[in-house]
């Protein structure tokens, strides 16, 4: 039995170190001057604070990569949804944006923030900053629909 | 005998104000409405109306049951949202109609005549882009 157990573990430390060999194409930073949100917008410190905590480590070319994103299988998740993140949104490619694509980004920052959805759940386990009260939602939400109000009157 | 007096020179002003009131309304109903008073009301037209109720409207209203539907869009507050919400949400419609991601196929699969035949597909896209675009002139 001792065996058993002692050939399993082996198996699993073998498959990890392993698994650190896969190439996973792990996204990198890749800002492009003058786009960035907080580049060409006046943010309140405070929702500045809020988004840069809780958005900006998937939505923008600003990830900050804690050491064990290097490590499979984290690795794997990061890289999903940072990839999956910027899709959906990058906020670092916010002077690119047509005032119709800033307002449905902005009705769909409200819309997540608000009905919990984002941050993703996997991701405030490891970042408490990014664990949004009741009032920094509101925050966020209310600040979303000012500057919606702006964009459309630009 | 004095107060009997009293209420009726307090209720004068006020039945001939409320005459008033209501003879200018009564005439401006039937002023011809030629543009004077801006139509800012959001209206949607009877043709995309009629498509909305058959394939949209069971799931996407505030009484629904389905609540990823009503978080998406809820089309009977449609005329209560600002200007910027709504090119948002109708540029919302348009995206996914073209993606051909609604009636969802599990839904259709259920109630195969809830679906958007093309050319209302083709309407109700060509409405979402048109009212959004008039929007942000």
């Amino acid at each position: 039995m001792k065996k058993v157990i002692r050939i399993l573990l082996l198996v699993l430390v073998a498959i990890f170190i392993i698994i650190q060999f896969i190439p996973n194409g792990k996204p990198s930073n890749q800002p492009s001057p003058g786009k960035d949100l907080f580049e060409i917008t006046e943010i309140p410190q405070e929702v500045g604070l809020l988004l840069k905590n809780a958005c900006y480590d998937c939505h923008s070319q600003k990830v900050k990569f804690p050491w064990y994103s290097n490590v499979a299988p984290v690795s794997w998740l990061v890289t999903r949804d940072i990839k999956e993140g910027r899709e959906h949104l990058d906020l670092s490619k916010w002077g690119d944006f047509s005032k119709k694509d800033k307002l449905k980004a902005l009705d769909k920052i409200g819309e997540e923030v608000s009905k919990e959805n984002m941050p993703m759940k996997i991701y405030t386990v490891m970042h408490a900053e990014a664990r949004l009260t009741k009032a920094e939602r509101d925050i966020v939400v209310k600040w979303a629909e000012d500057f919606a109000e702006k964009v459309f009157e630009e | 005998m004095k107060k009997v007096n009293y209420s009726i020179l307090v209720l004068l002003p006020v039945i001939g104000f409320t005459f008033v009131l209501l003879t200018s309304f009564g005439e401006y109903g039937t002023r011809p409405s030629s543009g004077s008073v801006p139509q800012e009301k959001f209206t949607i037209p009877e043709g995309i109306n009629s498509i909305l109720d058959k394939s949209c409207f069971g799931c996407h209203n505030s009484e629904s049951t389905n609540d990823k539907a009503k978080e998406k869009l809820l089309i009977d507050k449609l005329p209560d949202l600002s200007k910027a919400k709504l090119v948002a949400k109708l540029d919302g419609i348009a995206e996914t109609i073209g993606k051909n991601e609604m009636p969802p196929e599990k839904f259709l699969a259920k109630y195969p005549d809830k679906a958007l035949t093309k050319e209302e597909a083709e309407q109700l896209k060509e409405w979402a882009e048109n009212t959004s675009e008039e929007l942000m002139k």
